[in-house]
């Protein structure tokens, strides 16, 4: 009986395994930016694997020099940005563990680092949080629900810009989640 | 003249008023205070302290992949630039090796396959021919996407590649739906065949054509979905114009594949022979016979629920 049900576990073991594979590497980096109310907003960025930056070169860089002018910038927006609206640009925020809606991203932009040869899309979100007395709870996810697309956090400490935070309990887990709590200084 | 005149004053007038109109237009709302990034910073900035970073084997997994993934780029870069026979064969032993991790890996069919080898009438000869068959059409099936992405299909773009690679998604879940359902129905009734443990005593009761058949049918039903790794480095070989090279690298992917897939497909095949072979003799009572219903319950529930579960993903990415 024992050897039946050791048998029964190893056979369901390919059921862990039920979901798709990723097959876009991106590493995520976030900046955030402080001023006098509290939280203004933070940068994001996408760091793409080579494969993956190859076929956005390809496609988007028109005249084949390795930067992407302004209509080549357009290009990359319309094709592999603008369209990620519908899954929410990979990005979840909670606010005290509350899920909040996300803002519309701005100030886009994508450039090429030609060390690596790979693409890195940076945008803004205008979180505009305020200091709360007692510390408010942030949490930054980047997730793709179709883990097509799986990102790392590759960041080992925040990155902050400002001088009225004070920022405590930070949790960043590599699987792409930042977490941290910020209040008034 | 008249009506020259009374024309002109028409069309003047709609311009001043048109101007009016759009003066008074409220202005766009201000741009949100974007604080200026001038340089890309690939590190970070002035940390924090008491920083708790957490890992784990799926971020593990994730990062092996990536590596992966740099090291083939850097290894076609160089044969975009001349061949070289020392990199040719690195890169076709690296694929195979990657291939068996990225088979072992979540997703391509295992779970599909191990419900379809728990069930009986399968032998060692569908097990081989299933692998190859799976293994074949998810990688052709790559290369043919990926000549048409580079010629036909050259205007479909960005993200859109990703919507046609889910309707294949959508495809084999339906199939996959059907061939659970029929599975269950045929159970249910009683008309599905009784378990015999001799391979030639089984093939006796199905002609081998039906069965190559059922075999290539299910093959088809998960091996339709593309291969998007294979996908993905065949574009690039194209791009260099080394599509060679990217047949080759996804020739040992398929290899991999096949022998990984073989290897789980024999394991179950074992497994279940030894959970069953007193079933032959009439000795199976008690708690080993409702093991033996239940797993071949549990096979065709998992092919229909993993069905809708494939019908809903690609869908839900198409809508």
């Amino acid at each position: 009986m024992k050897k039946i049900l050791i048998l029964l576990i190893i056979i369901m073991a390919p059921v862990l395994s039920i979901y798709a594979h990723p097959h876009v590497n991106v590493n995520s980096y976030a900046h955030f930016y402080f001023d006098k109310s509290g939280l203004m907003g933070m940068y994001v960025q996408w760091v793409f694997d080579p494969l993956y930056s190859s076929q956005i070169l390809y496609e988007c860089d028109l005249d084949s020099n390795g930067e992407f002018s302004g209509e080549e910038l357009a290009e990359v927006e319309d094709y592999y940005f603008s369209q990620l609206d519908q899954y929410n640009y990979y990005l979840d925020l909670a606010v005290n563990k509350r899920k909040v809606p996300l803002p519309e991203p701005v100030n886009f932009n994508a450039q090429v680092d030609h060390d690596d040869e790979v693409v890195i899309f940076t945008f803004y979100l205008p979180l505009k949080q305020e200091f709360a007395p007692g510390g408010t709870r942030l949490m930054v996810d980047f997730v793709d629900p179709s883990n097509y697309t799986a990102f790392t956090c590759v960041q080992r400490s925040l990155s902050l810009n400002g001088e009225t935070e004070k920022v405590k309990d930070v949790v960043i887990n590599r699987l792409g989640s930042i977490e941290f709590t910020f209040e008034e200084r | 003249m008249k009506s020259l005149f009374s024309g002109l004053l028409i069309i003047v007038s709609l311009f001043f008023a048109g101007i009016t109109v759009y003066a008074q237009a409220p202005p766009p709302p201000p741009a949100p205070a974007v604080p200026s990034i001038s340089t890309v910073e690939k590190g970070v900035g002035n940390g924090s302290e008491q920083v708790k970073v957490k890992k784990g084997a799926v971020a593990l997994f994730n990062e092996l992949q990536s590596r992966g993934t740099y090291f083939i780029k850097r290894k076609m870069d160089i044969l975009r630039d001349g061949f070289n026979l020392k990199t040719f064969l690195i890169i076709s032993f690296f694929s195979l090796l990657y291939g068996v991790l990225h088979t072992l890996g979540p997703g391509h069919g295992k779970l599909i396959i191990v419900s379809f080898f728990m069930r009986d009438t399968t032998s060692r000869a569908d097990a081989f021919s299933l692998s190859v068959i799976i293994s074949l059409i998810h990688a052709s099936g790559a290369v043919f996407l990926a000549v048409l992405f580079k010629t036909l299909l050259s205007t479909v773009k960005g993200l859109d590649h990703l919507r046609i690679q889910y309707g294949f998604t959508l495809f084999s879940g339906i199939l996959v739906f059907i061939l659970g359902i029929v599975y269950m129905i045929r159970k249910i009734k009683g008309i599905d065949k009784h378990y015999r443990k001799d391979e030639p005593a089984a093939a006796g009761e199905i002609e081998k054509l039906a069965r190559w058949k059922r075999n290539l049918f299910i093959g088809f039903s998960i091996g339709i979905v593309p291969c998007p790794l294979s996908l993905t480095i065949m574009m690039l070989s194209i791009i260099y114009g080394i599509f060679w090279v990217g047949i080759t690298s996804v020739l040992f992917l398929t290899l991999a594949m096949v022998a990984v897939l073989y290897a789980l497909s024999v394991y179950t095949i074992k497994s279940r022979d030894f959970v069953f072979h007193e079933s032959e003799s009439g000795r199976e009572t008690g708690i080993k016979h409702h093991i033996h219903l239940g797993f071949e319950y549990f096979g065709n529930s998992a092919l229909i629920l993993l069905g809708v579960y494939f019908i809903l993903k690609g869908w839900s990415s198409l809508v």
